[in-house]
């Protein structure tokens, strides 16, 4: 078989896509209306359905979820969050095993794509709060910061609620 | 036209379209038909969740339950269905959403039929779960009993219903995280597996409580 056209093919298009991708994004207006949407921060991104998981408690951990929208052209990483109600707050994400078992795995980062969603929520990607200092109540907001690997900030208050 | 007909050379009459077509519809439709009497054999009700067939008898097994008390398991001696799924309570995502949606298709079963069901969580966390704090996780998420079985009859119980789990990111003889599988197991009354959802198909409330009333009203004695 001859491999040679559809090579040059693939090399064209390596060459045209980013190009092109980079030409759509800047013809876009850039999100002015986003600042506005967000208080206090300079990040393009949108919060809903924030909440916390109400756990009994005895329980010691529990998990955060949100839909975060990017009305930026520029992907958002997140590295970090901060709560004041856990030891430890970490980033997390589920996979199956081979067996079929599923767990959590914490990832160092988590991105919002550049004008599309990241969806937080128990069985994927997902925030991790450990050691609980106190019990929750159902109905307090709880004040979460997510942190980005630029160091930039966003105070999300999420209500504590049953799933 | 009638020029044309003469030029068709002489031979058998050709099949009328419409009847090529009748015949290729029809070959179509007694496939159809045949898959679908072929699954209806295997399977009379269109499960939503994976249905066993042909019903196999679920496994006995024993505990100890959230007050403490021996517990058993006796397929097809309790007169009732039992939903049966793996868990345990430090268990912060999947365990939770499992125990409230079986709680909202409970809520969503007529009075009668909720008397003919119980909902049952195995910890695979014996080592931790103790009996209070099962007793808090299930009856703060919904209604169950939950089960404490100690090794190494666990593993037993869980390979016998095709369920699996392992301890991963040991950070401490009391810290740890259990993978485990997120099936939910349908026993009916007459004490065989009749169907096992995963979570993620609990959501759909109106569905999972259709099949859980189907096996309510025809348990396999």
């Amino acid at each position: 078989m001859n491999f040679g056209p559809l090579l040059g093919a693939l090399a064209l298009a390596s060459v045209l896509l980013p190009v092109s991708a980079t030409a759509s994004s800047a013809s876009r207006p850039a999100p002015q209306t986003a600042q506005t949407t967000v208080s206090a921060v300079r990040l393009p991104l949108v919060v809903r359905e924030a909440r916390v998981m109400a756990v009994p408690p005895t329980a010691t951990e529990t998990s955060a979820g949100m839909v975060l929208r990017n009305l930026g052209s520029k992907p958002i990483v997140l590295t970090a969050f901060r709560s004041d109600v856990a030891a430890r707050n970490e980033l997390m994400t589920m996979h199956h095993d081979a067996q079929g078992r599923m767990g959590m795995v914490t990832v160092k980062s988590l991105t919002v794509p550049a004008r599309g969603e990241l969806v937080l929520k128990p069985g994927g990607d997902h925030l991790m709060l450990m050691g609980l200092k106190r019990p929750l109540r159902v109905g307090e907001r709880l004040t979460l910061t997510l942190v980005t690997a630029d160091g930039q900030t966003l105070t999300v208050r999420a209500p504590v609620q049953k799933p | 036209m009638s020029d044309e007909s003469r030029s068709v050379p002489p031979g058998p009459r050709p099949r009328p379209w419409y009847l090529s077509a009748g015949l290729a519809l029809l070959a179509v439709a007694l496939v159809l038909g045949g898959a679908w009497v072929y699954a209806r054999v295997q399977s009379p009700f269109p499960f939503y969740g994976t249905a066993y067939t042909p019903p196999i008898p679920a496994p006995a097994f024993r505990g100890t339950d959230q007050d403490g008390r021996p517990w058993t398991f006796t397929p097809g001696a309790t007169g009732r269905a039992t939903a049966i799924f793996f868990g345990f309570t430090h268990c912060p995502n999947i365990c939770p959403l499992t125990l409230a949606y079986i709680e909202r298709v409970r809520q969503a079963l007529s009075e009668e039929e909720r008397q003919k069901l119980d909902v049952v969580l195995v910890s695979v966390d014996p080592e931790r779960d103790t009996p209070e704090r099962l007793k808090a996780y299930v009856e703060y998420f919904g209604k169950a009993q939950g089960i404490r079985i100690p090794e190494p009859a666990l593993s037993e119980v869980a390979r016998s219903y095709g369920a699996g789990y392992q301890k991963v990111d040991l950070k401490g003889p009391q810290d740890y995280q259990v993978n485990h599988t997120t099936a939910i197991y349908l026993v009916d009354a007459g004490g065989k597996l009749r169907v096992l959802w995963d979570y993620t198909q609990l959501p759909a409330v109106e569905r999972v409580k259709r099949d859980l009333t189907y096996v309510l009203e025809n348990p396999r004695l």
